[in-house]
Order: structure tokens, then sequence, then C-alpha cells
């Protein structure tokens, strides 16, 4: 029970560091795998001892009291290669402990801090009544009793007398309030660090109907099903409050660079590697009814490769965002111009949104596209009937596959969430450029133009205003068009996947005749284009770009 | 439910799956568990808030001058005073200043007016003529040539003597003087006297044999362009008991409160231009305070914390500076440990007085006084029994009429602090023949550094009144010779 957890930690780990680049330190693992921040010191440090071969960059922090006179208590993060010196400018018994690992020091240690900022955010930015680890400080090893959360202080009460609001008790104080630590919350959660990781509600009403079933499955299993759980969008939460959780997944694509160019084998991490892929060849050899309606590919590596493709996609916007976000508040300490830029991009984050809503629905569908969505369709069902029968064949698959195995799984992996992205990445230059091309005639002023305004209330009882810039002749087309495209971009979320080929196609030439929508409201898709069609000629412009 | 995952388990080990490593492993997670179960209490104190004074809730402005505020001043400082002088000169006559008579030694008291050649004066902009004073602003107004004069309700005079130095004294300062009248209407002085500082109550004596600390920062400038944030969350990280080993978090357990003493964000003031905000330029704008509240967000949920509004904080100029609104703080707002405090802010920990500002007070003071260190400036404060005497000549200030807030009335702190200072520097004022009671008083001054500046903060203990720094550095890891790389 505890080695799954932890090996499949480490290889998630290995991955995110060597290919994503990304900055683990210890707090970033506690909360996200719902473990102490003491056991995360604990397990990053086991980490690199087990994994000396992948020539980490270690920081440590070293925390004593100072030689010299008077003394004070010094806490500083060093590298390795600073580590004796440090240590050696304490007094006896200074406390080292590894406080984060990376490829390569980070040349401004604020990126040290923006891994754990951008998921502190989150945290934070959940609902306010939800209690989670950043909320109860559940993982520290320091508790306090006395402290109290209650959003009625937000709305009632003064600031300066904390005794008047005092219990008016709200039934989401949580478990900090009992006088008596919840220790168990810890241990329970460091049993099942992937479970808790999916919901970061109180680990008490953790443990639905649901989730059980998905606990017993051998954890590895487990563990890549949850993914995608978890990056589905929770109905009532913001989008980017789960947005760095695909960025965490998306390096999978990665995880194949590392252990094709790295020695496949060697230590722990390794092996961990060769168990997995030896786990994706054996699936085959199952042969599990549902899955034989799907295309080949994707019965290849159906179980992982299946959660990243969904990942991926999920995440397609919301890496961007988060990493441009972490990068904005990085760069801060460089220079102010430079923020100012990046905070214009964060400022557009809502309009650049629902813009990417625009791009994904007019996105052609790739087969890899559809696929995730029909999996997902089957994926409870088929999964936890498949499970069962896959915890047979396993031991008998030998724990390291011939090499060649490895590697064409590799190639197949490489093959499927790849393209999904690049392709759709083209397709987006594509489009962006073609749309500047198309309506760049339009906009120099072609032979004969005329702005009609066309006012309708759409199905939810808006009243929605179109200027449509039409060329004479094509106004009766384009207007039609617009109109479709409007609606479709209401409709967006549902119809996603049957429609979303034929929106295509009507946006596009939607595009062709210089039009947006000036104005609308209170829609959310209406306020960004809106925004930019009505206030400044040029800056229709914008629109079509981001597309 | 658990038994389920223990047979499911059972099974994957009988059926050999990564038996070895299995076990191995799972008794290394298994220690760990064990090693973390003891989670260390933190220690608690009482707290008392006693901003009572500071708050501004019942006060209307309908136009009053600050002259109440001054005669409050005067007439309660008096009240210090006159047991001072019948113990020191019990032969003298106290008078006014009216009541003066050439050639009789006798004793005035009096509130100080400093004469400054040097002070910037709001007059000098509108002149027609240019002004001779250079056009680069000093950063001190003080010149020999300054001088002082004695005001009581009567009437004004000049001090002259040996003993009168008016690069110590600011304007607003009330003393008793000692002298005579001399011809030409100058004050003759022999001796000053102060008020001295107020008495003290003694530390409650505390069974609990493990010590307490209150921990202040001050300038934690949340979302600068030249702050650290790495820094300020390593402080987070050690207060809220993540950081270091064992007994590292025993010592953050220690921490009872936390006070942040003013300069916790860094405005894009430049975001402001007086139209009407993009919501572009508000995110801007608002990003600092968000990742402050995150900040608090993290201490309210480990620890008490006591927020003061500080010089470039989005709070209102004027002293006392008023809470910090909590519509700032939504997350931080929600915890029963988060308090948003006046600016001058006095509080009790376990009978512990602690009284501290953002460091205005002391930072006017040295503009119009001279001393050799800012904790000479906060001493003179405790013996004027006055913590901000400048207060509304030349430091914002609000115009009380029924008191004066920043007279220290009844008692001093054990802890006096003052934030936003350029280094960490402490004293424990305990000199006998200064205070007025019993012996066994004696404060602690502390000046807090700018923490985005030096990365220090300042541990006291509640128990000791020592004081230790706190300093967290990641200047190792920026700084990369060759040879290490």
């Amino acid at each position: 029970m505890g080695e799954s957890p932890s090996s499949q930690v480490f290889f998630e780990l290995e991955g995110l560091i060597s290919d994503a680049l990304q900055v683990i330190s210890y707090k970033w693992l506690s909360r996200k795998f719902s473990i102490s921040s003491n056991i995360a010191k604990r397990l990053l440090e086991r980490f690199v001892t087990q994994n000396p071969q992948l020539d980490l960059e270690i920081v440590y922090a070293v925390s004593g009291y100072s030689k010299t006179d008077p003394e004070y208590y010094s806490i500083q993060l060093v590298p390795k290669s600073r580590l004796e010196g440090a240590r050696a400018a304490l007094k006896e018994n200074p406390s080292v402990h590894v406080y984060s690992v990376q490829r390569c020091l980070p040349k401004d240690p604020a990126q040290l801090w923006s891994a754990d900022f951008v998921q502190s955010l989150e945290l934070f930015n959940e609902p306010p009544d939800v209690s989670n680890c950043l909320r109860d400080n559940r993982f520290s090893a320091v508790a306090c009793d006395a402290i109290q959360r209650s959003l009625a202080r937000r709305s009632s009460g003064s600031t300066s007398s904390p005794q008047a609001s005092a219990p008016d008790i709200k039934p989401h104080v949580g478990p900090h309030t009992h006088p008596a630590r919840p220790v168990s919350d810890v241990r329970q959660s460091s049993l099942f660090p992937k479970h808790a990781g999916v919901d970061m509600k109180p680990v008490k009403h953790e443990i639905p109907a649901a989730s059980p079933a998905q606990v017993n499955l051998p954890p590895k299993e487990a563990c890549s099903d949850i993914k995608p759980i978890k990056n589905e969008p929770p109905p009532g939460s913001e989008p980017n409050v789960n947005a760095p959780k695909p960025s965490i997944l998306s390096p999978a694509t990665g995880k194949r660079k590392a252990s094709g160019s790295g020695p496949p084998s060697g230590g722990n991490g390794g092996g961990a590697i060769s168990n997995l892929w030896g786990k994706a060849a054996s699936k085959p050899k199952v042969p599990s009814p549902p899955r034989a309606t799907e295309p080949p590919p994707a019965v290849m590596v159906a179980g992982v490769a299946e959660a990243r493709i969904q990942a991926m996609e999920a995440g397609v916007y919301s890496d961007e965002d988060v990493e441009q976000h972490a990068l904005s508040r990085t760069r801060k300490s460089t220079g102010r111009r430079r923020m100012i830029v990046e905070d214009d991009d964060s400022g557009n984050e809502e309009a650049a949104e629902d813009e990417e809503m625009i791009v994904r629905l007019a996105t052609p569908d790739s087969p890899q596209d559809i696929k995730p969505q029909v999996c997902n369709g089957q994926t409870i069902p088929t999964r936890i009937g498949s499970k069962r029968s896959e915890v047979h064949p396993k031991p008998t698959t030998p724990e390291l596959e011939p090499p060649s195995n490895i590697l064409q799984d590799k190639n197949t992996m490489s093959h499927n969430p790849q393209p999904a992205k690049s392709v759709k990445k083209e397709e987006e230059a594509d489009e962006k450029s073609n749309s500047i091309a198309r309506e760049s005639p339009g906009s120099r002023g072609g032979p004969k133009r005329k702005k009609v305004m066309h006012t309708r209330i759409d199905e939810k009882g808006r009243e929605v205003t179109e200027v449509v810039w039409v060329t004479e002749g094509e106004e009766s087309v384009a207007n039609d068009q617009t109109r479709q495209l409007a609606t479709a971009k209401h409709a967006a979320p549902t119809n996603k996947e049957s429609d979303s080929k034929t929106s295509a196609e009507r946006s596009r030439p939607a595009a062709k005749p210089n039009a947006a929508p000036s104005k609308a409201p209170a829609a959310k898709g209406g306020k960004s284009t809106g925004k930019s069609g009505g206030k400044h000629q040029g800056s229709i412009m914008s629109f079509f770009k981001k597309q | 439910m658990f038994s389920l995952i223990i047979a499911v388990l059972r099974i994957l080990k009988l059926s050999g799956f990564e038996a070895g490593g299995f076990v191995q492993l799972f008794g290394v997670l298994d220690e760990m568990e064990e090693m973390d179960i003891d989670v260390i209490q933190r220690v608690q104190a009482t707290y008392v808030s006693h901003n009572e004074k500071f708050e501004l809730k019942k006060q209307k402005y309908k136009g009053q001058q600050y002259s109440q505020l001054y005669f409050f001043r005067l007439t309660l400082t008096r009240k210090f005073l006159n047991p001072r002088v019948q113990e020191r000169w019990p032969s003298y006559p106290v008078t006014n200043i009216l009541g003066l008579e050439e050639g009789k030694v006798c004793v005035v008291i009096g509130t100080l007016y400093k004469q400054m050649k040097l002070k910037p004066n709001i007059l000098d902009e509108y002149s027609k003529e240019r002004s001779v004073v250079g056009l680069v602003a000093p950063s001190n107004f003080t010149d020999a040539d300054d001088y002082l004069i004695l005001e009581d309700e009567s009437g004004r005079v000049k001090l002259v003597g040996d003993c009168v130095t008016p690069s110590v004294y600011v304007t607003g300062v009330v003393v008793a003087v000692c002298g005579q009248a001399g011809k030409d209407g100058e004050f003759h002085v022999d001796e000053i006297l102060e008020p001295g500082l107020a008495p003290q109550p003694a530390i409650p004596e505390k069974k609990s044999d493990g010590d307490k600390y209150v921990a202040l920062v001050s300038g934690l400038m949340c979302g600068g362009s030249d702050t650290n944030p790495l820094q300020v969350q390593l402080l987070v990280d050690h207060l809220t008991g993540h950081l270091g080993e064992v007994q590292e978090q025993s010592l953050s357990a220690q921490i009872v409160h936390i006070v942040i003493a003013g300069d916790s964000v860094q405005l894009q003031a430049q975001a402001l231009h007086g139209q009407p905000l993009s919501s572009k330029e508000q995110h801007k704008l608002i990003e600092p305070v968000k990742e402050l509240d995150l900040v608090l967000t993290q201490l309210a949920s480990a620890m008490p914390v006591d927020i003061m509004p500080g010089a470039k904080d989005p709070a209102n100029f004027s002293l006392p500076q008023q809470p910090l609104h909590k519509c700032l703080f939504p997350g931080a707002t929600t915890y029963s440990t988060f308090v948003a405090a006046t600016n001058p802010h006095q509080f009790e920990l376990d009978g512990v007085m602690v009284l501290g500002t953002s460091g205005q007070n002391i930072d006017d003071l040295g503009k119009y006084s001279l001393a050799d260190d800012p904790l000479d400036l906060m001493e003179r404060t405790l013996r004027w029994r006055q913590i901000a005497p400048t207060a509304p000549d030349t430091l914002g200030c609000y115009p009380f009429h029924d008191r004066d807030p920043f007279l220290i009335e009844q008692t001093s702190p054990h802890i006096y602090f003052c934030g936003n200072q350029d280094k960490f520097s402490t004293r424990l004022l305990r000199d006998k023949s200064i205070f007025t009671g019993s012996k066994g008083e004696a404060v602690r001054l502390v000046c807090i550094p700018r923490f985005a500046e030096t990365g220090t903060a300042v541990l006291v203990s509640l128990k000791t009144l020592e004081c230790q720094c706190l300093t967290l550095s990641t200047s190792l890891l920026e700084i990369q010779s060759p040879d290490d790389m």
C-alpha cells in the first residue's frame, strides 16, 4: 500500500522535474499529494537519494542560530554546492532539509516561489465555504486550536474586535476547531494521497460513495484514472481554479523524451517507468469488450494516454494561462515595465478565455479530440470492470519489458497526445492567418460596404445587437452567418462534440465580412467581442487575431 | 471500507506484485507517519486590544482646529508633571507665562515650539520672490540657529540658557522649565524637566516554563517590483510551522502572535491617474493586495495576526491610521485570528503591554531633531509620554477635540516597537532614575527593519523581553560563482 503511491509519486516527480522543468518544493508536494509537509520533506529527500542519476539541483533549507554576535536565527535557502558553507556558519545542530528539487537552479529565486504560489492561489480561489489545506493549515507540524474560521466575519462584526463575532459556528468550520488535532486526517490522507488530492475538501466528507471503488483499484491504475476526473472542471468553480493541474499532467509527452534519451533503467525510478510501460503494453493482451470498439491507437495506450489527452485538451488553454501568471510574477522582480506587459495579458484573461472557447469550437475535430469523449461515456462502467480483470494479468507480465516493446509504446505515446496539441495549434495558426488575410481586403475599404445593425432576442432572452459590415450583394449571406456564429457561441459548451465541426465551418466564412457583434450585454462571449468591436474600429483586428 | 482496501492490497501482495520493494517501502512510509503524528501545539496567550483611543468611531469633524488637541496635551501632561515638579523643586512656585516676574526663580509648565529656519513652509511655494532655500529638500531640517519657545494658555516666551538643547526637542513636547525671566522677555532656563516614563505594571509571573514570543515584522511590500516573494513565503512557512525540522518547528510553535507593522503592500500607484480605471488597470492595482491576502490567510490559519496600516498602505494618511478595511482581505478576514489594527497599536499579551507604530512618528522626529539612533528617538517619546509629539505640526493627525490619543497616560508599555526602520536595533530601557515607580521596570525598544530589504523579522520574548532576529535569506541562490556551477 505504501509502495505504490510513493513510487508513483517518484515517477510523476521525475517527469515533472526533468521534462516540465518544474520546481518541486516540499510544500508543493505536500499539498499536491495531501501529505503533511514533514513527510513531504522526507519523501523528497528519498527521491533525491534514490535518483542520483538524474543529476538534479537540490535547494536546501538550512536554519539555525548564527555564530555571530548578537546571534540571530537564520533561515537560508542554499544550493547543494554551498550547503556545507552555510551549515558551518551556524551553531551546532542546524536544521537542514530539502526545500526543492529542480533540473537547474533558477536565475531568479522567485521562480522557486511561483510554482507554490500558483498552487496556493488555486486553493485560495476555491469557493469560500470550502475548507482546504491552505485554509486550515492541516499539513503543518504546528497546530493551533484557537483558530476559528467563519464566513460570517466577512459580512458582520468589526475586524478589530474579534470577540464580537465569536462562535456563530458555521457547519463548515471544519476539523481544525476540534480540541484534538485531527491527526487521523493527515494519516488518512497520506494513505490515499491521490484520492485526497482529487477533492481538496475537508478529509471528513471526503470518500464519497463513488470513491471506494476507485481506491480499491490497484493504486497505479487508480492514479491514472483519477487524473482526468481531476481535470474536468467541477460545476461551480472557475476554470482557473483547477487550471494548474493540467499543467502538471501535460508533460506526459515529455516523460517519453526523458526515458528515451536517458538510460532506461537504473535505480528504482527507472523501474517505475518500465513498470508503467510494461503495464500499458500488457493491456492489449487483455481484450476488454467495450474498448474493442475504439480506434486501435486508443487501445494501445488506453489507460494512461487517454487520460493525458483529456488532460491536454482541458489544459490547452489553462496551461498557458497559469504559466503566464506565474511568469508575470516572477518577472516582476526584474523590472516594472515588463510586468505591465505581462499584466496586459492577464487582464485579458477573460477575453482570452472566451476567444479560446470559440477557437476550440472552430477547430475541426481531429480523431484524437473525439476519442476522450467517447471514452468518457464509457469510462466509469468500463474501467471498474476492466480493472478487476487487469489485476491478474499484471503479475504474469515480466516487470521489465524488452526494450523494443518499451520503445514502441513510447512511440505510440508520442504520436497520440502530441499531434492533438500541435495539430490544433497549427490550425489555430492557420486560421489566424486566414482570418487576417480574409478580413484585410474588407477592412481596407472594399468597393461597397454597408453597416447593418441587427437586433434580436436570443434564446436566453438577452437583447443582442450585431453590427455587421457587409459588402453589397453578400448581405443576406453574411447576415445569416453571423447569426449562426452568435448562436454557436452561446450554445458552445453543450454541442461541443457534434456541432463543433459545422460551427467551425460556419465561423470561418463569418470572418470574411468584417463582422463582429458589437453589443451583447450580459453574454460573456459578447462582452469581450463587444469591447473590441464597439469602442475602436481598429481593435476588431485583435478579435480576429486571437482566433 | 478500510478492510476492503486492505483486502485488495493483500491480494496484490500475495500475487507477488513487486513484493520486495513493497514491504520495504511500506515500512518506510509507515515510519514516516509514525514520526509525524506528534504535531506540536502552538502556545497561546491571552490577547487584549487597547486600541479604543486610536479609533475614530465616535469622532465627528465639525471644522475644529488643532487647538483642542494641544490643550488636552498640556493639561493632561501637566497632571503628570506636577508631582515631579513638587518633588524636584519644592521651594519654587509654579506660575504661568503671563505671571513671570523678572529676576524671580520659578517653574513654568508649557508646550515647546521649535523655531526652525529650514522647516518647510507651504507658503514658500506661493511666495512671489524666489526663496533662498535650496531646491534640494534636505532630509533633516535642524539647524544651529533653531531655538525653543515655551507656550502655555497665557502666552509664550523664548527659552535661552546652556541647558536648552533645541536639537533634541521638537514642537509639541510638554515640559517644565525652572529658571528666571530675563530683561528682554527671554527666559533663562536652569533646568528642563520632562514628564518621564509612565509607571509600569509588573509582568505577571507565569508558572509555565516554556517561553512565548511575539513576532514583529514590517515592510513586507507584497507585490513590489523589487520584492522577493520567496523571502516572504519563507517567513510564512516558518511561522506557520512548515519549514525546518522538529527543533525549528518547536521554535515557531512558541510564537503566539505576529504583528505586521505597516507597509505591507506596494501598490502600483502610477496606475492611478485620476481617470476611470480600465479593468486591466484595476487588476494591476489589486494584485498586490491579493497577494498580501494570500499571505495573511496562510498566517491567520496558523496563528493570531495583527496587521497595522503604514505610510504606503491603502489607508488614511493622518494618524491615528484606521484599520485596513476588511474587504481588502476577503480570505484572511474569515479567521478569528485576524485583526486589522489601528496604526499606533496597543495591545496586551499575557499581561505584557505592547505599543508600537508603523514608524511615521519616529521618521518625523528624525527630520526635526537630531539623534544617533532611532532608538534614542523612541526613548525620548517615552520620556515625553507622547508617542507622536510632532503630530499636528508636521505629522498628519486627526483634530481630536476630546483627547490626545498619543499621550501615554496610564502605563508604559513593556514592548515598544517602531516599524519600517533601516536596520534592526533594540535596547532595553532600564534606567531606574527615569522610571518614576518601583524598580524592575523595563521597556524593550525595538526598531523593526523593513522586511523587503533585510529579510528580518523580530521575535520578542514575553517572558524575559529578550529580543532576537529571524533572518530569512535566499541570497545564496542568486550569486553563482563559476566554481559552483
